[in-house]
C-alpha cells in the first residue's frame, strides 16, 4: 500500500467522485471507504497488481477505484441500477474493471463469468450478510482470503453491535478460518470487518 | 462438454467460439443461458479460452468480458427503468378506471333509489355522498342493495389502489412526490406518457399538463392562457388566492421540472433541494 505521510494513497486516472489529489496520488479516504479505514487501523491484505479481487456490493464505484488502482483485475458485483450506472462510469476509464449487474445472494447465476480470485472484498448491508460471503466462497483461491464488512445495523437494529458481530464470526466459523474482526471506529460506527482466510 | 460464456468447449475444441458480437448480445445470451443450469457452479480458468483459441491473449479476455458484462448491464439497467415508470402508469390508469367505475355505479344506484322514492332530489339539497349512500343503504330492496354493495367494495378498493401509486410513486419519483404528492407526480407521469417524455418537459409544459382542452382553446385565440393542469391538484394552488394561482403554478413547475431530472438522473431523495423549493413555493402565494 502506498502511503504519504498519514495518507493512504493510490495511483490511477483521478476524478472518479471527487477526491483529493496529493502529488498525483489519490487520496483514499477512510471516513468514505471502508477498506481504507482498515488499512489505517493498521490491518488488511497487502494489494499486489497480480491480485484478482471479487467485490461484492461495489455499489458507485469508488471503493472499486481505488482498489482497481492497485491490482490486476476487479471482478465488481452490484444489483441496484442507479449505482451500477456510476459503476459503468467508473469502468469505463478503468479497464480493469469487470462490472457484474447481478445479486450476490446467487452467485450461481454470474459463476459463469467469474474466475477464481485471491481476495473477496464484501459490503453488503444486508440481514443475510454471512450467508452471502458463504455462498460466494467457491470463487476463492486456496488461502484466498475473505474480508467483510458488517453493518450490524442491517443484520438486526434492536440488538447489541457486540452480540451481532459474535454470532456472525461464528457462522463464518464453519466454513472460514476468522483470523480477525475488528470495529472500524473512529472512521465508521456500529461497523465491523471479520477478516478470514479459505479452509481448502 | 463445458459451457462458458465464451463458447462451449469440448476436449481441447472450442464448439461455438465463432460466437462473437461487436457489442455481446450474443455471449451475453450464451451466458445468461447457461446461467443457474449446473447444479454446482464453478469459476472458471480463463486459459480455458486461450487454449481453444477463442482469445489472443489475458488482456484479449478481459476486453470481451468486459464488453458482454457491459450489455448485460445497460440491458438490466434500461429494462429497470422502462418497467418502472410503465407500471406506475399503468397503476394510475387503474385507480382512475374504479374511480369511473364506482361513479357509474352510483349514478345508477341513485336512480333506482329515486324510483323507489320518488320525491328525493339531490339537486335542490344536494347531500354528502357518504350522507346519500347511508341514507340508500336503509331498507334498500335487493337491487339497489347489491349495487351499493358493490359501490362499497370499489371505495375500498380505490383506497388501496391510492396508497399502492403513492408509494410506487415515491419509489420511481422521490423528489416529484416529495413536492407534489405521489398522486400528482403519477398523473404527470401518466400524462407524459413516459417517463423519458417527462424528463424532456420545459417548466412550461409540466405547468399546464392536464389542461390540453384549455391549452389549444388559447393557442386557437379561443381563450386566455390556462395557468395549470393536474398542478391545480396540489392543495398549495388551490388553496392559494385566485390571482396568485398562476404564480404559484408556475413556480411549482419550476422546481418540479428540476426534481424531475433529480428522479431520473440520480434516483435518491435531495432534502436540501426539497427545503429550498419549498420555501419559494411558499414565497409565491404571499403577498407581494
Amino acid at each position: 500500500m502506498i502511503w504519504m505521510g498519514n495518507a493512504l494513497v493510490s495511483k490511477g486516472v483521478s476524478g472518479v467522485y471527487g477526491e483529493r489529489i496529493l502529488a498525483g496520488y489519490r487520496v483514499w479516504d477512510p471516513f468514505r471507504s471502508k477498506l481504507a479505514a482498515i488499512y489505517h487501523l493498521g490491518k488488511g491484505t497487502e494489494l499486489k497488481d497480480d491480485m484478482k479481487i471479487l467485490y461484492l456490493g461495489a455499489a458507485h464505484g469508488t471503493t472499486v477505484s481505488h482498489i482497481a488502482d492497485y491490482v490486476e483485475v476487479v471482478y465488481a458485483v452490484e444489483f441496484a441500477p442507479r449505482p451500477m450506472q456510476d459503476l459503468l462510469q467508473v469502468a469505463r476509464i478503468r479497464t480493469n474493471i469487470v462490472p457484474i449487474m447481478a445479486d450476490a445472494s446467487r452467485p450461481d447465476l454470474y459463476a459463469c463469468l467469474l474466475e477464481e480470485v485471491d481476495l473477496i472484498y464484501q459490503d453488503i448491508a444486508q440481514p443475510k450478510q454471512a450467508e452471502i460471503a458463504i455462498a460466494n466462497g467457491i470463487f476463492l483461491k486456496k488461502n484466498g482470503m475473505l474480508v467483510m464488512i458488517l453493518k450490524t445495523r442491517s443484520v438486526d437494529v434492536r440488538r447489541l453491535p457486540e452480540t451481532i458481530l459474535a454470532e456472525t464470526r461464528a457462522i463464518l466459523n464453519r466454513h472460514y478460518n476468522v483470523l480477525d474482526a475488528l470495529w472500524l471506529d473512529p472512521y465508521h460506527r456500529d461497523h465491523a470487518a471479520i477478516l478470514c482466510e479459505a479452509i481448502k | 462438454m463445458q459451457r462458458y460464456w465464451f463458447g462451449d468447449v469440448e476436449g481441447s475444441e472450442c464448439l461455438s467460439c465463432t460466437l462473437r458480437s461487436s457489442d455481446g448480445r450474443i455471449e451475453a445470451a450464451h451466458a445468461a443461458a447457461i446461467a443457474g443450469t449446473s447444479v454446482e457452479c464453478h469459476p472458471i480458468q480463463w486459459d480455458v479460452a486461450h487454449a481453444c483459441g477463442c482469445v489472443s491473449d489475458r488482456s484479449d479476455y478481459l476486453s470481451r468480458l468486459r464488453k458482454v458484462c457491459f450489455f448485460i448491464a445497460q440491458t438490466r439497467i434500461a429494462a429497470h427503468f422502462s418497467r418502472l415508470d410503465v407500471d406506475l402508469i399503468q397503476q394510475t390508469k387503474s385507480l382512475d378506471a374504479l374511480d369511473v367505475a364506482r361513479n357509474l355505479l352510483l349514478e345508477r344506484a341513485i336512480d333506482l333509489y329515486r324510483a323507489e322514492n320518488p320525491s328525493f332530489s339531490q339537486k335542490i339539497h344536494p347531500m354528502h355522498e357518504r350522507k346519500l349512500i347511508g341514507l340508500m343503504l336503509q331498507d334498500a330492496p335487493g337491487p339497489l342493495a347489491i349495487l351499493l354493495e358493490e359501490i362499497e367494495g370499489l371505495t375500498r378498493a380505490r383506497v388501496r389502489m391510492a396508497e399502492f401509486v403513492s408509494e410506487m410513486a415515491s419509489e420511481v419519483l422521490p423528489n416529484s412526490s416529495s413536492l407534489v404528492g405521489g398522486l400528482v407526480a403519477a398523473r404527470l407521469l401518466v400524462e407524459a406518457g413516459a417517463i423519458d417524455s417527462l424528463v424532456r418537459m420545459p417548466s412550461a409544459t409540466i405547468q399546464v399538463l392536464g389542461a390540453r382542452k384549455a391549452l389549444f382553446a388559447h393557442i386557437k385565440g379561443e381563450a386566455s392562457s390556462p395557468k395549470h393542469g393536474i398542478l391545480f391538484q396540489h392543495s398549495r394552488v388551490h388553496n392559494a388566492p385566485t390571482r396568485f394561482r398562476g404564480r404559484v403554478a408556475r413556480v411549482l413547475a419550476a422546481q418540479l421540472a428540476i426534481a424531475i431530472r433529480l428522479d431520473y438522473y440520480r434516483g435518491s431523495s435531495d432534502p436540501e433541494f426539497l427545503q429550498k423549493a419549498d420555501r419559494r413555493i411558499i414565497r409565491a402565494g404571499e403577498r407581494s
